[in-house]
């Protein structure tokens, strides 16, 4: 498995906040596999990201593990933790236009990590960084490293992005909203050109695992090969990509879906009551509950934990059917099936 | 440097006649040696204007260090750094100064360090504010996820995109450099005689004051106030223009 996150959970110095960050969550990235983060802001999707390159938020703890091709990143020693950045894992940001240095040109952008990592003499560098920002689809390449980041649009610039990620062969590629902040249009390009990044990594047999994070959840229901449903810090649900659309198990992955409106339904979109919980509330049973359709009095104290579901559970590898989600009466009705 | 007189040819004779005023061949009078005026202020500037040149670079190398530790590092590192700051702040610059030269004696080398020590303060203090406001932007963020070292960081990316602001900020400071150096040779700190110093000029020339000759004073002492307007004036324009500019 290249990216296999346990139990990972992340607390605030106390004091700052009433709950954990990230409570147990448990995350699992294949080779080849694209895998789906979704849930609302603050929902805790940014934090895993983030924690996989071991950026954790100041003064936090964190318990658990995050194993890249089996090494703990949690245990990284700095010089390790550099060349794991640099050379393991990529990530790619929500807004490309704040994640360049906006007076330094695109070629100095590309050609870094090239030189600094991959030891390329400087000419090699801005020959294959020239030849990456072909590769990703941007015309005239010459000219755009010489170019600055303000001379050039959203969707340009986020493929700059995406090329300086690639730069250094990367086994895991992290998008914390790649396509949030552009246009319907250009965000379906980046698809297709993750999406054929993807494919030709896999044809090349040097799979890219990817983590794809983003709010929507049918466009990663349509996207990704395997869905993470966060809410409040936790895995609520993950199951199989159609799996997810046909038969979400989770109340709260059901009202994601039943929230955004869909061709041929004359439904209105039905938004779920409530406001996501901060970071200052602190939950005795299921977070979920005071939002929830379906809750009983016994949800008030059910620790929640992953109720396996279907095929062989959570430990197979991306092509199994099964799934879990937490909520206790998911838990009931498998027990009482058993 | 053409003038039109030898800055040092004194001329014979008692204090009261040899300070004159203008006349053809000195425009701006003599000095109570009967010393060219107008010559000694343009030589003077040698020595004044990249004085404080000098503090400068000394206190910005100093301060811009100190400033982006503390705001890279935070922590103790910042707690610290900042207290020394604080400590600083407090104590009376200018008697800070005389202490420093009254342990390593006087002389303009050392006025430009017991300044430069002086300034680093305030340059560190400004450049920490600017620096916490760069550090939370995004695309450093990007560069530690590539896997950048912070000293990497710092030094190619994030003081780079600091210097507009600092420079606007140190043309304003140059000015106040200035006097205060000044300040010391008037006081008998700085640079002392025979060397030609504005403010040496103004403390030498006080004595003839009393005797109604104003300019050997009133020259240099004008000059010195010229420099210092000026440098406010286009400090103020280019920290307006660097610091908004993006």
């Amino acid at each position: 498995m290249l990216l296999d996150i346990e139990d990972l959970t992340i607390e605030l110095p106390a004091g700052a906040a009433a709950r954990p960050m990230l409570a147990e969550v448990s995350l699992r990235v294949g080779r080849d596999e694209v895998v789906g983060l979704v849930g609302e802001s603050g929902s805790g999707k940014s934090t895993t990201a983030r924690a996989v390159l071991r950026m954790l938020p100041e003064g936090a703890r964190a318990s658990g593990s995050v194993r890249v091709d089996g090494e703990d990143v949690l245990a990284m020693d700095p010089a390790r933790l550099r060349r794991h950045r640099s050379r393991t894992v990529s990530m790619i940001f929500q807004d490309p236009r704040s994640a360049l240095n906006p007076v330094r040109r695109i070629g100095d952008f590309l050609t870094d990590p090239l030189t600094r990592v991959l030891g390329l003499s400087r000419r090699d560098a801005v020959a294959k960084a020239t030849e990456l920002l072909a590769s990703v689809g941007l015309s005239e390449p010459e000219r755009r490293m010489r170019q600055r980041p303000h001379e050039l649009s959203g969707g340009m610039l986020q493929r700059v992005v995406i090329a300086a990620a690639l730069s250094t062969d990367p086994d895991l590629l992290l998008a914390d909203e790649a396509t949030s902040a552009l246009d319907a249009t250009t965000q379906a390009e980046v698809l297709a050109l993750l999406r054929s990044i993807q494919e030709e990594r896999r044809r090349a047999g040097s799979g890219l695992g990817t983590l794809f994070i983003t709010h929507d959840l049918p466009l990663a229901a349509a996207y990704c090969d395997r869905v993470y449903v966060m809410y409040a810090g936790r895995v609520v649900e993950q199951q199989p990509a159609h799996g997810l659309f046909a038969d979400p198990k989770h109340p709260y992955t059901r009202g994601l879906l039943e929230c955004s409106p869909s061709l041929g339904d004359d439904r209105a979109p039905r938004p779920i009551p409530g406001r996501p919980p901060s970071l200052s509330d602190a939950f005795t049973g299921c977070p979920f509950l005071p939002r929830c359709a379906r809750a009983e009095a016994e949800c008030e104290t059910w620790a929640p934990v992953a109720v396996p579901f279907g095929g062989r559970g959570v430990d197979g590898d991306g092509s199994d059917e099964g799934g879990s989600a937490a909520c206790r009466l998911l838990e009931l009705v498998t027990r009482s099936s058993a | 440097m053409r003038t039109p007189d030898r800055p040092a040819r004194a001329r014979r004779g008692g204090p009261v006649r040899l300070a004159r005023g203008t006349t053809s061949p000195h425009p701006l009078g003599t000095d109570a040696s009967g010393q060219d005026l107008l010559s000694r202020v343009l030589y003077g500037a040698r020595s004044s204007l990249l004085a404080p040149l000098a503090l400068l670079a000394l206190a910005a190398l100093l301060g811009v260090t100190m400033g982006t530790v503390a705001a890279w590092r935070g922590g103790w590192v910042d707690t610290l750094l900042s207290r020394v700051t604080d400590v600083m702040y407090a104590f009376p610059g200018l008697l800070f100064v005389v202490l420093v030269i009254a342990v390593f004696g006087d002389g303009l080398t050392t006025s430009i360090i017991a300044l430069g020590l002086a300034y680093a303060p305030t340059i560190a203090r400004y450049t920490r504010s600017l620096a916490l406001a760069e550090r939370s932007k995004p695309y450093i963020d990007a560069y530690r996820v590539q896997g950048m070292s912070g000293t990497r960081i710092c030094v190619r990316h994030l003081v780079p995109n600091l210097a507009g602001p600092i420079v606007g900020y140190l043309v304003v400071l140059f000015g106040e450099g200035l006097m205060s150096l000044a300040t010391l040779s008037y006081l008998g700190f700085g640079a002392g005689s025979p060397s030609i110093d504005w403010g040496l000029m103004v403390q030498e020339g006080q004595d003839a004051v009393v005797q109604g000759a104003l300019l050997p004073a009133l020259v240099p002492g004008t000059a010195i106030a010229a420099v210092v307007v000026a440098f406010n004036i286009v400090g103020v324009r280019v920290s307006d223009r660097l610091g908004k500019g993006r």
